[in-house]
């Protein structure tokens, strides 16, 4: 009787904290994802049709489309956001190590986080804007005649959105980084230390090999997230003169046809993009999966 | 300060200075939006555009005397938007991380049917987005009449997140022994759960629950988007600097930057050791 009731209070208890959680996924996140798939393949009209998939194969062939557009500057910004990877990691990894004035800069670092983005670009807009040295500067290099607007023109809006992210995102990400290294034993690093092993040994040798595993997933992560790679565009000048990545895109669609008439002719098509987008990021996750297992041991969390 | 550098070697000393110099310029450049901000909160609107680098000539406080008089938005004024920035940031982080802990802790504990599903599912959506759900989403919300309403926050009850992976590792990495030294001295699963279990994850849980509302307290793209007439500080920001060519009040728009930097500026210095210590992932070999 008493093992009865024990378990009786166990099921009670597992559907207390499973039910809030599942009955959220179902609704936020299975039911919008299959209603994406059912959108993509539909019409203005409502008809089954292949139309959505048609164009958008054929708007990315036209050099002069936002899509196109779209998807080089979020292959531009992923690369560069890959190759500045391993220089974030190696912050966390000084500040770990206690440069000077690292209690400082811990501190410091989290500024860019902590401070509204809308406040950040802002302010960089306006540093960067016409009455500021840096586009004065530029102006007088490049022997313009004039100070140019550097978000409102082609030849520069792109280039100072993603030096704007490189700025922001130097710091990488110190929780993730700063808490893996924390819990690096620290009498490794010692006997290493007796043995004159140099930083780059230590880094290379020790400190890489012991953090893998959260390499690994960093890597999946990162790879993962390629179409969604994107700076502070929208903010900075609504993803215009050149700077639309595709999370921009995206979001502009649903942000300004929300509330509007025609969303059906707007979402399907979106859904569409997002669709193929989607098959293609789920090759690259097994890809890449694929590949950090055999480069890595098993990945844990 | 230079404690660190005692018994490096004179290469290694060089090349920790050469870094700290590096960091230096990076912080000192995050430090220069605030002054920034600061700053042009103290000028004139004519002061601002004119000349955006020159310190002010006058202390003009006014542009936090007449905040709440002048920074309105879609009819909310400051104290609106705060009220709406504090709901869905605290209210919606606890929910979250409150659903999320409970849900973790009965997946990595207890077995029942699916609950090993339920981790490959969040680590596939962890590691897999799926793009283009914009428009079903904003279709859903509004048939369930979640745009600009309060009850959106019930939208943030979600466990199938990155935090549950963190969360499942901690309770897998805690011994069972504590529950059943608990259910020893009568205790039944809530009581394990809520009195011996949860305190134990008290860190991390504050840790995460610190990161997601920063994250929301920041947040302007989904208040944008569901909530243009409910908008939170940084939508409110945001759309007043739109505006800013009928307003003519870049200071006051400068001062709410500054007002609104405050609270993520010292929960932050208060909880940093906690930050940046209690949540790892990926593991440690050896």
């Amino acid at each position: 009787m008493e093992k009865k009731k024990r378990k009786f209070n166990e099921v009670i208890f597992i559907i207390c904290c499973i039910s809030v959680p599942i009955i959220q996924w179902l609704i936020f996140y299975v039911y919008p994802n299959f209603s994406t798939i059912f959108m993509a393949f539909r019409d203005s009209q409502g008809v089954w049709s292949l139309d959505n998939f048609t164009r958008f194969f054929k708007e990315l062939k036209l050099p002069t489309s936002d899509i196109r557009l779209a998807f080089r500057n979020t292959f531009l910004t992923f690369g560069i956001l890959f190759v500045a990877y391993p220089f974030k990691v190696m912050v966390s990894y000084f500040i770990y190590k206690k440069v000077p004035g690292s209690g400082f800069y811990r501190i410091v670092f989290f500024l860019p986080s902590i401070l509204f983005a809308v406040c950040t670009t802002m302010v960089f807009s306006r540093i960067i804007g016409v009455n500021g040295f840096i586009a004065q500067s530029v102006g007088e290099i490049l022997d313009l005649g004039y100070t140019p607007e550097l978000l409102q023109d082609e030849r520069f809006a792109n280039t100072v959105v993603l030096l704007e992210m490189l700025w922001l995102q130097f710091p990488g990400d110190l929780i993730i980084w700063g808490g893996t290294f924390a819990r690096i034993p620290e009498e490794v690093l010692e006997s290493a230390s007796l043995d004159g092993v140099t930083w780059w040994s230590e880094f290379t040798k020790i400190i890489v090999p012991m953090v893998w595993p959260t390499v690994a997933l960093q890597m999946v992560l990162l790879f993962c997230g390629i179409f969604g790679a994107s700076g502070n565009a929208f903010l900075l000048n609504n993803g215009s003169h050149g700077t639309i990545t595709l999370s921009v895109w995206m979001y502009k669609q649903v942000l300004e046809s929300s509330g509007a008439s025609y969303t059906a002719n707007v979402y399907n098509y979106l859904s569409a993009v997002g669709l193929m987008t989607t098959i293609v990021a789920i090759g690259i996750s097994i890809g890449i999966r694929k590949f950090t297992d055999k480069m890595f041991d098993d990945v844990e969390f | 300060m230079f404690k660190s550098l005692k018994r490096k070697a004179p290469a290694e000393k060089l090349l920790y200075c050469f870094v700290s110099l590096v960091f230096l310029l990076f912080a000192l450049s995050y430090i220069y939006i605030i002054a920034w901000t600061l700053m042009s909160s103290l000028k004139t609107h004519t002061e601002i555009v004119l000349d955006p680098f020159s310190l002010p000539k006058v202390l003009n406080w006014s542009s936090y005397s007449e905040l709440p008089e002048v920074f309105y938005v879609n009819n909310n004024g400051f104290g609106q938007m705060l009220f709406n920035s504090v709901w869905f940031s605290v209210v919606g982080a606890f929910l979250q991380q409150f659903v999320t802990i409970a849900f973790a802790y009965c997946c990595s504990k207890y077995k029942f049917p699916g609950s090993e599903w339920i981790y490959t599912i969040v680590l596939i959506m962890t590691t897999l987005p799926i793009y283009g759900t914009g428009g079903a989403t904003y279709r859903l919300y509004h048939e369930l009449g979640l745009i600009n309403t309060y009850a959106h926050v019930l939208a943030s009850c979600a466990g199938f997140n990155l935090h549950f992976l963190y969360y499942r590792a901690y309770f897998k990495n805690l011994s069972w022994t504590y529950a059943e030294a608990a259910m020893m001295d009568g205790a039944n699963h809530f009581q394990i759960y809520s009195k011996v279990m949860l305190p134990q994850a008290k860190p991390l849980f504050f840790s995460l629950f610190l990161t997601t509302w920063l994250a929301s307290w920041n947040n302007w793209s989904s208040v944008l988007l569901y909530l243009p007439k409910l908008p939170t500080l940084p939508v409110g920001i945001q759309q007043f600097n739109v505006e800013m060519i009928y307003k003519a009040r870049l200071d006051v728009l400068f001062a709410a930057c500054m007002i609104v930097a405050i609270p993520a500026l010292v929960m932050f210095i208060a909880f940093n050791k906690v930050l940046t210590t209690s949540v790892s992932v990926g593991g440690i070999k050896g």
